[in-house]
């Protein structure tokens, strides 16, 4: 799948470019587009406009009049970024006047430019340098005293260097314009202009780095790099963000191997070349210093350092001690999702054929199961629209989602099509009020369903039901449709609203928007797939979208966001219980037990060994449970990057490499599937989980006795693709119009559908506790990110400031969440926020283990998803004479 | 001195006026306001404006009534009259006594205009500094609106028209068109790229007009007396009269009302008096800072238009700056641009780095520091600005120092030579501190 | 054969003719071999001995680290390492500047390119040791032959103190801003008295 880079720059004038118009450039005849602008347009000729303040991903603003061309019949000079072709038109842009303008232009720019080149990061990929080397003279006469403004910091991760500024308020149009921030502007006027933020304040943003990226000139470098290196030193590398679903091309920088600075392409990727927090600064935790490096036993409480051919022989020799044991199902494996489509292939070829066992999931099973499984059942496929259908739309409908904090960049998309003009239809319970700069989608919708904490599932219904009464599209097979209106129908919105607090018309409003729009794309995120009934909600949203007609075809579709790079890759590989790669169905005798169930059944004693790679279920499940598990294996084998509480358990230890240290394709939550490239060595001594995976099955191979076993000897991960790709041919090209409509007919057929209302749960006393996910944080390997932990390094409770008052607590007080369920409590310090729901609190889930302990858990019953991410929670104040400092 | 007839300080000329609702009407004021809403269609308005070929007051004379038929006949979202009253041109005060004195028979302008063009809103963007102009107006507008000649349902048309005031912060560039439209919707005051223009994209986007006070204040009298006469005022390019804000080295400086085509002597000897002291003419400026200089042997040129230009220079405002013997040209110029590097936006780049540098340039040759390269680079600094900046203000500063270093460049190269200013001696020693 | 070229064939003629300008020399000629290391030869003034770092007036050195000499090195003997100072924020320097004299031809190319005239061929050329690790010099070694060399140093450069004037005032609030921090001043409601 592969988006040409060049429709996704500047959606404005390019929109409309069917018919060609031919112009003459320098003398030479060229056609481009009509509408174009001009200085797109010459490079076609093979022709630069030298220019600062253009650039494709922002709308044009004329002012550093470096790209002034000569357009015959046009009295004066043109700029060629405001120019749109036209048919005809003789331009020059060589000429003497032209060279003369462009000379002045940047004799004035070079007037009070410092020359401190050899100190600037920008230096050797500055447009003013290049420009500079081209269009100026040798020598200055400028004799007059130069400006100098006083060196700054802007922030912990971004530098201010004014004096180098052209002040072509890239970075200004870039917060305003793409991010929809708005943090920085332009203060004080003529050549005192000076970019800065509100009122002189420290950038309080979410640090995205657009606009050290987007600075022609050196004027915003990062701090995190800042003078570690040249840029004709570093090494670039393409590869995919390893952080969340959202699939971003990255461009990792660095000397040898240390990785120092990341990048990406204007326009290049799903990104487009926009970057998040996590994207642009958390590169840190790649060259931690934490890593694991060699492999490790634990053998009668000793820890030792051991060889990989050690490691090898003692994994591949316990393994099939177990298996002639305790037979091939008395071994489970578990895969991160962080870990790509090869690796999961790979490991589920060890599990299933080399080993025997049908026990392998992934830690989609955390929650993003639910959406793929859902979305599988119902149309057949997990693929049912784009990034490029959202900026398209014009209507969006997201659900249970805080995208600017948990997918930035699909959130960006969110904002492009609201700028656009789309309509945006949120559903949480988040309040819509935006906190000071960071963008908060519920702020920027037409509608705001504003749900009570948690009641997802009968908003969904209240939606539903407000479908019916604007007319279901035809396309929905009438089966189901009848099956639905019967269901509903018992349901009146008086409940519905004594549920969620949402009156009937804002169902009705919201619904008729949704049905009524020529494309609507839903994205659905954590709030409903990862929360209680988080499968069967997920039908529910299905079939509301089939109902208004807004799936299947050109421009409508759902996206559920995930949280974790590759869950939809992982998955479809088939490194799941249910599935086979290429998502068919596995039925195996005996029954692959989840995640949840090997925990189970190693407490029972029925699993001997389990393999975990990547994953931590210590951290994600019930401490105590799990722990009793874990100690009750045989053999516990776990590969990770960093040391965690789950792999103190292990027997053995293997240390695995990054995603910067492997190549390996990666699908996101499109399903998208893009290669990421190795730019360094491994770090330490740790091996491609892949390779360890190939080396492991020839081990135990050597001397096993299974029938069915193929060679597993790859000798790079290209091998693995090429295999693993074969083994999911047909399920690629599955999301035609017909074999959706197909599958929807025969979901239709066989649907139980099943329409509950929750039950409104009285708060008494009581506050509703959320994880989730911060903007600056994934995950919990962001936490070895220096970067990202400048910008958030500890957990704390966000609570709304009206309850903050009510409850007279300050700012960064400390507070103590108890539980009445398990009477554990917790102390943590608060955060203020306007947009956090009223009587509802949120905790990042990136940090302390404890908060995980008040939460109720519980199970899907189909999907097998635990759920432990929300629940009641008891806030007291921390008497002050407790308080600890710091 | 002739007696010229007053069109726009007649009422005010009059002892006892107070520029209030009721003394207005009894000058027979909202008369023609009555008139247009009775008896004219908007295209009858604009026609009657393009016919009398009343051209824009505030500095570029652009022809009124064109102005008005650029907005889209057939558009349906709102339109707005945007009213500049931000005046800051150094040397010019007209519209401040305008506002301040007889601020009815703008008003009255601007609900002509608004009924012409379709709009239901209009702006007054005032100068911040003029706290008083911003009173009277406010006061003027409740007024009006109590009488219902004003606000909704006038003269029981059905024409609503609601008049907002808006202060500016103190910034000249917010007196460009584009940047006031900007000043007006909260965001920083900078000149949009043009096109589009206001009349298709303005104030919201929407299609917006923006006049100067001045040609608001004549739209009343052309209703009320006809085109033709307005157009047998003045010149036959530039008709009516003009209001000429004389200041500097003269006997009397004050606003002069005249008809369009009165020549510049007539203006300062016999207006404002002659010079102070009956000393030499030795500069004039007769359009505001912006314009370019006029020496002694060109004031016999009539003040309209198209005959300023033809000089070289531009009537602008017609703030008239008299400059006498004891001037130092170079010190002038200096002077000049300090107001207008101080008042740069710093949007873009010739304006924002060639104003600074053109100022350190002449502070250089006034102290006595020039050298002899000085006067040909000043002149490139200037013809890299001219023309190419995103707004006029950029044309504008460059005026003053080419016309100056065109009539006296003798006087210049005297400052390089003698490493002094002649004239002021001591500025050498003022530079050191 | 003439008996005349028999003759010198016979007597080694060219030998003796040879050994005629040795005698010549060794007898009349004045002496032309150095007593290297007893006596030292004085040296050109564009000698492009080993390359050392300057310092300036103050002591401190010059160098701001910005690796141009490692980009123009033909024989990649120079590795900068540089970072932001700890003391004077935004201030470049190189952490640690390795200069391997068994790799370097001595072309003085580093020189050319330094911005701030930081390095300079100094006339030394003793670089004979017994250890081959000890030619790989740290900027220590570098200043430290600098200093022999060039004993007369340049005056630092006065602006670039005053810039970070504003980092030293600040620097006990942990976090450097340029001005004052916002204040949160409630706005206050239209109509309140």
């Amino acid at each position: 799948m592969s988006f040409a880079s060049e429709s996704t720059l500047g959606d404005g004038p390019l929109k409309t470019m069917s018919e060609l118009v031919t112009f003459k450039v320098n003398d030479i005849e060229v056609s481009a587009p009509k509408g174009m602008l001009l200085i797109e347009a010459v490079k076609k000729a093979g022709v630069e406009i030298p220019h600062f303040c253009y650039h494709p991903r922002l709308k044009p603003d004329a002012n550093c009049r470096m790209c002034l061309v000569e357009i015959e019949k046009m009295p004066k000079l043109q700029t060629a970024c405001t120019m749109p072709v036209a048919e005809g038109m003789v331009v020059q842009t060589t000429s003497d006047s032209v060279v003369a303008s462009q000379n002045g232009v940047m004799e004035y720019l070079l007037g009070n430019h410092p020359l401190d080149c050899p100190e600037c990061d920008q230096g050797g990929e500055c447009q003013l340098q290049d420009f500079g080397h081209q269009h100026s003279k040798l020598g200055s006469r400028f004799l007059e005293q130069k400006r100098v403004f006083p060196k700054e910091y802007f922030g912990p991760l971004v530098e201010k260097e004014m004096n180098r500024c052209v002040s072509c308020l890239r970075c200004v149009r870039y917060c305003d314009e793409v991010m929809g921030v708005t943090a920085l502007g332009s203060f004080d006027r003529g050549n005192g202009t000076q970019i800065g933020t509100f009122a002189h304040g420290e950038l309080d943003c979410e640090y995205c780095g657009g606009c050290i990226q987007i600075c022609p000139v050196g004027a915003l470098t990062s701090r995190l790099s800042m003078y570690e290196n040249r840029t004709w030193q570093l090494k670039k590398t393409d590869t995919i963000c390893n952080y969340c679903g959202d699939g971003c091309s990255l461009i990792l920088e660095g000397v040898k191997d240390d990785i120092t600075r990341v990048s990406s392409e204007t326009g290049a990727g799903r990104n487009r070349g926009d970057l998040c927090a996590r994207g642009f600064f958390g590169y840190g935790a790649i060259n931690h210093k934490d890593r694991l490096s060699r492999p490790r036993l634990n053998t009668k409480g000793r820890t030792l350092e051991v060889t990989w051919d050690w490691a090898f022989n003692k994994a591949a020799e316990d393994l099939k001690k177990i298996v002639a044991q305790h037979g091939p199902d008395a071994v489970g494996g578990v895969i991160s999702t962080h870990c790509s489509n090869e690796e999961a292939y790979l490991f589920q070829k060890l599990m299933r054929e080399v080993i025997g066992t049908p026990h392998v999931d992934s830690t989609a099973r955390y929650g993003y199961i639910n959406a793929l499984s859902a979305l599988n059942e119902v149309f057949g496929t997990a693929r049912l629209s784009h990034y490029e259908d959202i900026r398209s739309a014009d209507v969006l409908l997201v659900v249970g989602a805080d995208m600017a904090e948990s997918n930035p960049i699909a959130g960006i998309q969110v904002k492009d099509a609201v700028r656009a003009g789309a309509q945006l239809i949120t559903l949480d319970a988040s309040s819509p009020e935006r906190d000071t700069y960071y963008s908060h989608l519920p702020s920027l919708a037409t509608q705001h369903l504003n749900i009570r904490f948690g009641t997802e599932q009968s908003a969904i219904i209240g939606l539903v039901k407000a479908l019916f009464d604007k007319g279901i599209a035809s396309s929905a097979p009438r089966k189901l449709v009848n099956q639905i209106k019967k269901k509903v129908a018992v349901i009146s919105f008086a409940e519905i609203e004594a549920t969620t607090g949402l009156t009937e018309n804002s169902y009705r409003r919201a619904a008729q928007t949704y049905a009524g729009a020529e494309h609507a794309v839903m994205i659905v995120g954590r709030g409903v797939i990862q929360s209680e009934g988080g499968y069967q909600n997920m039908l529910r949203l299905e079939e509301l979208s089939i109902l208004a007609g807004q799936v299947g075809r050109e421009g409508a579709g759902i996206l559920p966001l995930a949280s974790e790079n590759n869950a939809f890759g992982v998955v479809e590989s088939g490194a799941s219980s249910e599935y086979l790669p290429g998502l068919k169905r596995q039925e195996a005798k005996p029954k692959a037990l989840t995640l949840l169930e090997m925990i189970d059944a190693a407490a029972e004693g029925k699993l001997k060994a389990l393999y975990l790679v990547g994953a931590d279920p210590l951290r994600n499940l019930p401490q105590k449970k799990v722990a009793d598990a874990l100690s009750n294996l045989d053999l516990l084998i776990c590969q990770d990057l960093f040391p965690t509480e789950t792999n103190a358990h292990a027997h053995i230890l293997l240390p695995a490499a990054s995603f910067a240290e492997k190549s390996g394709h990666y699908t996101n939550h499109e399903g998208v599937v893009q290669k990421g490239h190795q730019a360094i060595e491994p770090v330490g001594g740790a091996k491609p989980d892949w390779m360890i995976f190939s080396i492991l099955s020839n081990k135990i191979k050597e001397e096993t006795t299974l029938p069915y076993f193929k060679l597993v000897g790859y000798r790079s991960a290209d091998e693995v693709w090429k295999e693993a790709v074969m083994a999911m041919p047909n399920d690629w090209q599955q999301n035609s119009k017909e074999a959706i409509s197909r599958h929807v007919a025969a979901y239709a057929e066989h649907a139980e559908i099943q329409y509950a209302l929750q039950t409104p749960r009285a708060s008494n006393g009581v506050m509703d506790l959320q994880l989730g996910q911060n903007r600056y944080h994934a995950g919990t390997t962001s936490r070895y990110a220096e970067g990202l932990n400048r910008l958030l390094d500890c957990e704390c409770v966000v609570i709304h400031p009206d309850d903050a008052e009510a409850l007279q607590l300050e700012e960064g007080e400390r507070v103590r969440l108890s539980s009445h369920l398990s009477g554990a409590s917790v102390e943590l310090p608060i955060q203020l926020s306007q947009k956090q729901g009223r009587g509802a609190l949120f905790v990042p889930e990136h940090f302390g283990l404890s908060v995980k302990g008040l939460l109720p858990l519980t199970i899907d019953r189909e999907s097998k998803v635990p759920y432990g991410d929300r629940g009641p929670v008891k806030l007291s104040k921390v008497a002050a004479s407790t308080q600890v400092k710091g | 001195m002739a007696d010229y007839e007053l069109i726009l300080f007649k009422n005010m000329a009059k002892t006892g006026y107070d520029g209030s609702l009721k003394a207005y009407q009894q000058e027979g004021g909202y008369a023609a306001l009555k008139r247009v809403l009775s008896d004219f269609s908007p295209a009858d308005v604009i026609d009657e404006v393009k016919k009398s070929g009343l051209r824009g007051r505030g500095g570029a004379g652009f022809p009124a009534g064109l102005k008005w038929s650029f907005i889209p006949k057939d558009y349906k979202g709102p339109r707005y009259l945007c009213c500049n009253a931000d005046e800051s041109e150094p040397g010019t005060y007209k519209d401040r006594q305008l506002m301040e004195r007889d601020p009815h028979q703008m008003l009255e302008g601007m609900a002509i205009c608004c009924y012409a063009i379709g709009a239901q809103k209009a702006y007054i963007y005032i100068r911040g500094e003029f706290d008083l102009g911003a009173e009277i107006l406010n006061d003027a507008i409740d007024e009006a609106c109590t009488a219902k000649v004003l606000g909704k349902d006038i003269f029981g048309s059905g024409f609503n028209l609601e008049i907002v005031v808006h202060r500016g912060a103190g910034a000249y560039i917010c007196g460009e068109e584009t940047a006031l439209l900007e000043s007006i919707e909260g965001k920083r005051g900078k000149p949009r790229i043009k096109p589009p223009f206001p009349a298709i994209h303005g104030l919201y986007q929407e299609p917006t007009v923006i006049n100067n006070v001045e040609t608001l204040a004549n739209i009343p009298h052309i209703i009320n007396k006809g085109a033709s006469w307005f157009a047998g005022i003045g010149t036959e390019k530039s008709t009516g009269t003009k209001i000429y804000s004389v200041s500097g080295h003269v006997k009397r400086p004050g606003n002069f009302e005249a008809p369009m085509g009165v020549t510049l002597r007539e203006i300062i000897y016999d207006f404002a008096g002659g010079i102070k002291g009956d000393k030499q003419l030795k500069a004039v400026i007769p359009g505001g800072a912006s314009a370019p200089f006029m020496t002694p042997e060109q004031i016999d040129t009539p003040m309209d238009f198209d005959s300023i230009k033809a000089i070289g220079s531009m009537l602008g405002s017609a703030a008239i700056t008299v400059m006498d013997e004891t001037t130092c040209i170079v010190w002038a110029a200096m002077n000049l641009m300090e107001f207008f590097h101080h008042e740069s936006c710093g949007q873009c780049t010739p304006c924002r780095e060639g104003s600074a540098w053109i100022l350190q340039i002449l502070r250089r040759i006034e102290n006595g520091l020039g050298e002899e390269t000085d006067l040909a680079l000043l002149e490139e600094l200037c013809g890299r600005i001219g023309g190419n900046t995103v707004c006029a203000f950029g044309d504008a500063e460059i005026g003053p120092i080419l016309s100056t270093i065109k009539h006296f460049r003798a006087e210049y190269e005297n400052h390089i030579r003698e490493k002094c200013c002649p004239l002021r001696p001591k500025a050498r020693l003022a530079m050191a501190h | 054969m003439t008996g005349k070229e028999l003759f010198k064939k016979a007597v080694f003629y060219e030998i003796l003719q040879g050994l005629g300008l040795t005698f010549k020399h060794m007898l009349f000629g004045k002496t032309m071999t150095e007593q290297y290391p007893r006596e030292k030869p004085s040296l050109p003034d564009g000698w492009r001995g080993a390359i050392v770092q300057l310092r300036y007036d103050d002591g401190s050195e010059k160098c701001v680290g910005c690796a141009l000499c490692e980009a123009a090195c033909p024989s990649h003997c120079i590795t900068v390492e540089s970072a932001e100072r700890e003391d004077m924020p935004q201030k470049r320097y190189s952490k640690r500047y390795t200069l391997d004299m068994t790799r370097c031809v001595f072309c003085g190319f580093c020189v050319q390119a330094c911005p701030v005239t930081a390095l300079a061929s100094s006339k030394e050329y003793e670089l004979a040791t017994t250890d081959k690790r000890e030619l790989i010099m740290e900027m220590d070694d570098l200043l430290k032959l600098g200093d022999k060399y060039f004993p007369i140093r340049e005056k630092r450069p006065q602006y670039t103190e005053d810039r970070f004037n504003f980092f030293k005032q600040n620097k006990a609030s942990g976090f450097p801003v340029a001005h004052v921090p916002v204040v949160n001043v409630p706005i206050a409601k239209k109509g309140a008295a």
